[in-house]
């Protein structure tokens, strides 16, 4: 959207930064151990990490995402966003309080309650960076392209100066700065979007379903822009989209760990229903404003918009605030908060992977002393960025961040959920059925992804020449076949283990998962 | 991973008459709350996947019968998680009485020095 360096962008978001900085250096006045690193001493109040468990899941590709595909396919990106209102439920119904109850800083700690400590968290670790690595690549490449497309800043040196930003939350402030990094980025990312639907409405229209109505007369798919299958082709892809977006939380390493910040299960049931109100809030607003993107800009501003459409509330930005500096300052607010959206999305992740390093892989299978977690977490977060770096100026900024971020959730969801799941609920499970679900979840995610229609065809001609470039796998979303891989798998490993039946250690995990037995209740609230 | 601090019989904590009373309220909740959930998720999937002209139509002009089922999931979310939250708050006690044995407390004050 921009063609050169657009100075106000980087004022207003230079400005937010700043915000961030000035907590970092307070959160790193305050991080001295272990528990202080990960989990922010497990203290944070569930209404605080709730905002940030909203901050760490509403990426750059909610935000621009959701507008675009809205704005493109109109019922297509709107459901996609709906669906994405449960997400939370899912978490808060089937894992949250269960997960707080048994874990410290990793959800591997869950699961080594009742297994084998040493292969679950080796297991959990390789599903956790390779989930990591992917969502980082997803979140790099985006903030690339959007400081250069927004900004005017070159795309290499986009992803060099936001993977600086990000490694400095993570290295002075650990999870404390980054939980506030998620709350003010949360609160900014609120504030626009409400400010955008109040100018929308006076803009456009005061009446939502005039805007509505105005928005199918301006789109080429006519009385056909409020029907399902404009962009999904096939019911089943729309179905496979439905459960992959409901499920894609409950296996995100980089979520999961936010539960262990807060001090007992009750706080953890405030952290969800706050997630969920703020997601779900978001969600309805920011389809809207892809409704209205198209009410606004016509069939005119797709050139703008961008193929995936991901430009196109940036545009409704501009045509809300017309030529001139009211334009100029609500874009950059826009830019701003994608830029710190990315951010601390990215810290997340990293802080997430890292935690896998130091705590399941030095401290608890090498058996190295605690005291050094902080300094291996920090020695293997800057080894994370570092490739991730490299990797993304390989690959570019034409690379399809949505599939990315499909690789990831989808993996997740068919690695880690199944794993959970089954060690939480049936009391059968063993240790060689976490390992072979946690594995046959992955490498299925893996395998029908690469063999999908988001890949294969450009995938096809590089493996030969006399491959077909219709994929094999018809869906996007790999996930109802690769979360039943995760679940057989775990029943089969469970079956072909020789390991004893422990039903005392079963019945102190679920005693303790419902209870929050042994949980260390000298913890104090930060207010 | 069996804590060393104080023997506790899980076993037995698990099988007790509080416990049993935690179980089976947590049980019908989740029953009623997966209907409700599963019948909300089941409309919008099924309608969206494979009735998109019935989505598409108007009842109201600017409201289509897509966003009010959208609408109706969103409130169904909201719902059930204040539901939860609501409801949960009946398990911690029932969950508190259920620890409240003499292995437990020991077991507790243990690992709270």
């Amino acid at each position: 959207m921009s063609d050169g360096f657009n100075t106000t962008a980087v004022i207003v978001s230079v400005l937010l930064l700043a915000t961030t900085f000035v907590a970092t250096y307070f959160a790193s006045r305050r991080t001295r151990t272990s528990a202080e690193f990960w989990t922010a001493g497990g203290a944070m109040t569930g209404r605080k990490n709730g905002t940030a468990i909203a901050g760490d899941f509403l990426s750059s590709a909610s935000l621009l995402g959701y507008a675009g595909l809205a704005y493109l396919y109109g019922m297509d990106g709107i459901v996609y966003a709906i669906f994405a209102c449960g997400i939370f439920l899912m978490v808060m119904f089937l894992i949250a309080e269960k997960l707080r109850n048994l874990g410290r800083f990793t959800f591997a700690d869950a699961l080594a309650t009742r297994l084998r400590s040493g292969p679950v968290r080796v297991v959990s670790a390789i599903s956790t960076l390779f989930i990591c690595i992917f969502y980082l690549l997803a979140q790099m490449v985006a903030g690339g392209v959007l400081m250069e497309a927004l900004a005017g800043i070159d795309f290499s040196w986009g992803v060099v100066i936001a993977a600086v930003l990000m490694l400095t939350y993570v290295l002075f402030g650990g999870m404390l700065a980054t939980t506030w990094l998620q709350i003010i980025k949360a609160v900014a990312l609120m504030a626009v979007v409400a400010l955008l639907v109040i100018l929308v409405l006076i803009r456009i229209d005061p009446n939502p379903l005039n805007i509505v109505e105005q928005a199918i007369t301006q789109s080429t798919f006519g009385d056909n822009y409020l029907a399902t299958g404009n962009s999904f082709e096939g019911s089943w892809n729309i179905v496979s989209m439905a459960v992959a977006v409901t499920l894609s939380a409950v296996g995100l390493p980089h979520v999961l760990m936010r539960f262990f910040t807060v001090p007992d299960a009750v706080e953890a049931r405030k952290s969800a229903i706050w997630a969920i109100s703020l997601i779900g809030g978001f969600n309805v607003l920011i389809a809207f404003l892809g409704i209205s993107a198209r009410a606004a800009l016509g069939t005119g501003g797709e050139e703008i918009a961008g193929k995936g459409g991901n430009l196109a509330l940036p545009a409704l930005t501009v045509w809300l605030g017309g030529d001139g500096f009211t334009g100029d300052l609500l874009l950059a607010l826009v830019v701003a908060v994608s830029i710190a959206t990315l951010l601390a999305v990215s810290a997340g992740l990293v802080l997430s992977a890292s935690s896998a390093v130091a705590h399941d892989l030095w401290s608890q299978t090498f058996h190295r002393p605690e005291r050094e977690e902080i300094t291996v977490g920090r020695i293997a977060a800057v080894s994370l960025v570092i490739i991730t770096v490299g990797v993304t100026l390989a690959i570019g900024g034409t690379q399809n961040v949505t599939f990315l971020a499909t690789l990831a959730t989808s993996t997740a969801a068919s690695a880690n959920f199944p794993v959970l799941i089954m060690t939480l609920l049936w009391r059968r499970m063993r240790t060689l059925g976490a390992v072979i679900g946690a594995l046959s979840g992955l490498v299925t995610s893996l395998a029908l992804i690469l063999t999908g229609p988001l890949v294969w065809p450009s995938l096809a001609p590089l493996l030969s020449d006399s491959l077909s470039t219709t994929a094999p796998f018809p869906l996007a979303f790999p996930i109802l076949l690769s979360v039943p891989a995760g679940f057989l798998g775990c029943i089969v490993g469970s079956y072909l283990s020789r390991e004893k039946p422990d039903d005392a250690a079963f019945d102190e995990l679920q005693v303790r998962a419902l209870t929050g037995a042994g949980l260390d209740t000298t913890k104090t609230l930060a207010h | 991973m069996s804590t060393n601090e104080t023997p506790v019989d899980w076993s037995r904590l698990w099988g007790a008459p509080a416990m049993l009373r935690l179980r089976r309220d947590r049980r019908s909740f989740f029953t009623i709350a997966w209907i409700i959930f599963a019948a909300a998720f089941g409309t919008l999937v099924g309608m969206a996947a494979f009735a998109p002209e019935v989505v598409a139509q108007r009842p109201i002009p600017g409201l289509s019968v897509g966003l009010i089922l959208s609408g109706v999931y969103v409130g169904t979310v909201m719902s059930l998680g204040v539901w939860y939250v609501r409801r949960a708050r009946h398990w911690d006690a029932l969950a508190a009485a259920a620890l409240r044995t003499p292995d437990t407390i020991e077991f507790e004050a243990a690992r709270n020095v």
